[in-house]
C-alpha cells in the first residue's frame, strides 16, 4: 500500500508539472490525502492508554 | 484603478488583480518565488537525510508513521510545486498562489496529526522512543515542527494576500536552478518509492516495528551511534 501511495504522489506531482488545468492538480492532490489518510486511520489502532 | 492592478473575468465576475510591474512588486514576487523554491529544497533535504543517513547509513528501517509522515511532507510540497511551475511558466494568476498555499497547509494538517499521533505513543516517563534523537528531539518530533513552520510560513504569505505572488526568474541560470530543484523533488519521490517497495515488498502494508527488507529478505545491522 505505502509503494501505491508513493506512485500516487509521484502522479500527483507529474500531473501539477505538466497539466496546466487546476482542476486536475486538485484531484491529484485530494486522492493523495484520502489515500494517505485512510492508510494513517489503518494505522491507528487504539486511543492509547492516556487521558485526553 | 492604479497602473499595478488589471481586470480579468472570471465566469461573469470581474475581478481586479495586482500585477507585479513596480520595481516594489517585482522584489517582493522574486522573494515569493525562491521562498517557495527554498520549502521545497528544506523538504528534500529532510527527506533525503532521513532515507540516505538514517535508513541506509545508520539501518534503521522507518516504522509505518515514520513513512507515512515522509509521506505528509511530500504532499505539503505540492503547494509549493505548484506554486513553482506556474511561476516558472508565467501562468500563475491570485487564485492559483492561494491553490498552492492551501495545498501545503492541508498537507502539513495532515502530517502534523501523523508526528503527534507517534509522540503521544512514545510520550509516556522511561519510554526510549523510536530511533536516534537528533539535538535531544526524535525525528518525529523534528517532522512535527516542520509541519508547525510550513503552516506558520502558509499563513503569514496569507496575510500579505498579493503582495508575494511568486515571480518566475527570468535569468536562464535562475530557471536552471528552479527546474533543477523541481526534478530533484520529483528524484526524491521516486527515491523513497524504491525504498519501501524494497522494505515493504508485496505486502500490503509495513510491520509496526520493520526489521528486514521484505523483498530481498536481507536485515540490516544498525550502525553503533
Amino acid at each position: 500500500m505505502d509503494t501505491l501511495l508513493f506512485g500516487a504522489l509521484l502522479a500527483a506531482a507529474l500531473f501539477i508539472i505538466f497539466a496546466r488545468k487546476r482542476w486536475i492538480a486538485a484531484t491529484g492532490f485530494a486522492v493523495c490525502f484520502i489515500a494517505i489518510a485512510l492508510l494513517f486511520a489503518h494505522h491507528v489502532t487504539s486511543t492509547l492508554e492516556l487521558s485526553f | 484603478m492604479s497602473e499595478t492592478q488589471i481586470r480579468i473575468f472570471v465566469g461573469d465576475t470581474r475581478v481586479i488583480v495586482p500585477t507585479p510591474t513596480g520595481r516594489r512588486d517585482l522584489l517582493l514576487g522574486k522573494l515569493g518565488f525562491w521562498a517557495q523554491i527554498a520549502f521545497l529544497l528544506a523538504y528534500i533535504g529532510v527527506l533525503s537525510t532521513a532515507m540516505f543517513y538514517f535508513q541506509f547509513a545508520l539501518g534503521e528501517l522507518p516504522c509505518p508513521l515514520c513513512i507515512l509522515q515522509r509521506m505528509g511532507m511530500m504532499l505539503s510540497s505540492l503547494g509549493p510545486l505548484y506554486i513553482v511551475i506556474h511561476s516558472l511558466r508565467g501562468t500563475l494568476a491570485p487564485a492559483d498562489f492561494m491553490t498552492g498555499l492551501g495545498f501545503a497547509i492541508v498537507g502539513a494538517l495532515l502530517g502534523a496529526a501523523m508526528s503527534i499521533r507517534q509522540i503521544l505513543l512514545h510520550i509516556m516517563p522511561g519510554d526510549p522512543g523510536y530511533g536516534t534523537a537528533v539535538l535531544g528531539l526524535h525525528l518525529y518530533t523534528w517532522a512535527l515542527v516542520s509541519f508547525v513552520v510550513v503552516l506558520a510560513f502558509a499563513g503569514v504569505l496569507l496575510m500579505f494576500g498579493t503582495e508575494f505572488l511568486a515571480v518566475g526568474p527570468t535569468s536562464p541560470v535562475a530557471r536552471y536552478v528552479a527546474w533543477a530543484v523541481v526534478w530533484i523533488f520529483i528524484a526524491t519521490i521516486v527515491a523513497n518509492l524504491i525504498a519501501v517497495f524494497f522494505l515493504e515488498g508485496f505486502n500490503w502494508f509495513l510491520p509496526d516495528n520493520p526489521t528486514s527488507y521484505e523483498l530481498i529478505g536481507w536485515t540490516p545491522t544498525p550502525a553503533a551511534n
